[in-house]
């Protein structure tokens, strides 16, 4: 076993396409087998998904309690002029956008996955295809909205 | 309810319920947290909006909340609060299992990790309010 430790590295490398790392002596068990190719997509929805989770953990309960609770019952009545300034800067314009695009594409994937094995839908392309298409029409809209805000 | 999938053989599956969900609390609390998504586009719609209706004057930034402070909108607002909130404890709970920080090499604890979440939280919040009133 010990004799030929250079040449059988050498001798599988050749057999196989890929070069693929080959793990020393345990040659019956492939210890790295190829990686699945995945769709390319799918680390940016990952990180959309993770990044809204974040934004959506950190400031949704402030926000959602703030204007779609306090604001609306006149618990709280922030200076207009103040509020229209803050909202139409263009760093708050240029963040905005960001968060709600994070925050479409995390609230898709996580529909996603509510239909696929919440409800069973068990069409997973056409449930993808909805989910992030529908996260792709809401995204534009809303960026259409925030910016005429701005303008 | 759907055909099983005879074309290809496969081991056998035993077909899951559309309610499996109820079964365990466990499984409810999840299903809750995946349900906080569409609680989470509602706010997303209902904040896009009231930006909308603040770039286009007071006057329709007033008729917007006047329609938000109508009871259907504050029940459905309460809810997705409450939904809001559950995503916030859920998130929390699960970054230290996803992320595994590391400072010098040692792992840092996740109870650490949950309540420098907390922290930030309150530092966010506070920050979003002084914004908006002060």
């Amino acid at each position: 076993m010990t004799s030929q430790p250079t040449s059988r590295p050498t001798s599988q490398a050749t057999s196989q396409p890929t070069p693929v790392r080959v793990p020393p002596r345990t040659s019956q068990v492939d210890l790295h087998p190829p990686r699945r190719r995945r769709p390319p997509a799918e680390p940016f929805v990952w990180l959309g998904f993770s990044a809204g989770g974040m934004i959506a953990a950190l400031l949704l309960p402030v926000a959602a309690f703030l204007f779609a609770i306090a604001v609306p019952l006149g618990w709280l009545s922030p200076d207009f002029d103040h509020l229209s300034a803050v909202i139409t800067n263009p760093v708050t314009i240029i963040l905005m956008i960001i968060g709600f695009v994070v925050l479409i594409i995390h609230s898709a994937h996580r529909l996603r996955y509510l239909l696929y094995d919440g409800l069973k839908i068990k069409h997973k392309m056409l449930v993808g295809a909805l989910c992030y298409g529908g996260a792709v029409v809401a995204s534009i809209i809303a960026v259409i909205l925030v910016l005429m805000a701005a303008f | 309810m759907s055909a099983p999938v005879q074309s290809r053989p496969r081991s056998y599956r035993r077909p899951v319920s559309v309610w499996w969900w109820l079964k365990k609390p466990t499984y409810l609390l999840f299903v809750l947290r995946e349900l906080s998504s569409i609680f989470i586009a509602w706010l997303v719609a209902f904040l896009v909006v009231m930006v909308f209706a603040v770039g286009r004057g007071a006057d329709s930034y007033r008729a917007f909340m006047d329609w938000a402070g109508s009871a259907w909108v504050v029940v459905i607002n309460i809810i997705a609060f409450l939904f809001a909130a559950l995503h916030t404890v859920t998130w929390f709970l699960l970054t230290p299992k996803a992320m595994a920080l590391r400072v010098r090499g040692k792992a840092v604890p996740a109870r650490m990790i949950i309540v420098g979440e907390y922290v930030a939280l309150a530092v966010v919040s506070a920050f979003v309010i002084w914004l908006v009133f002060l």
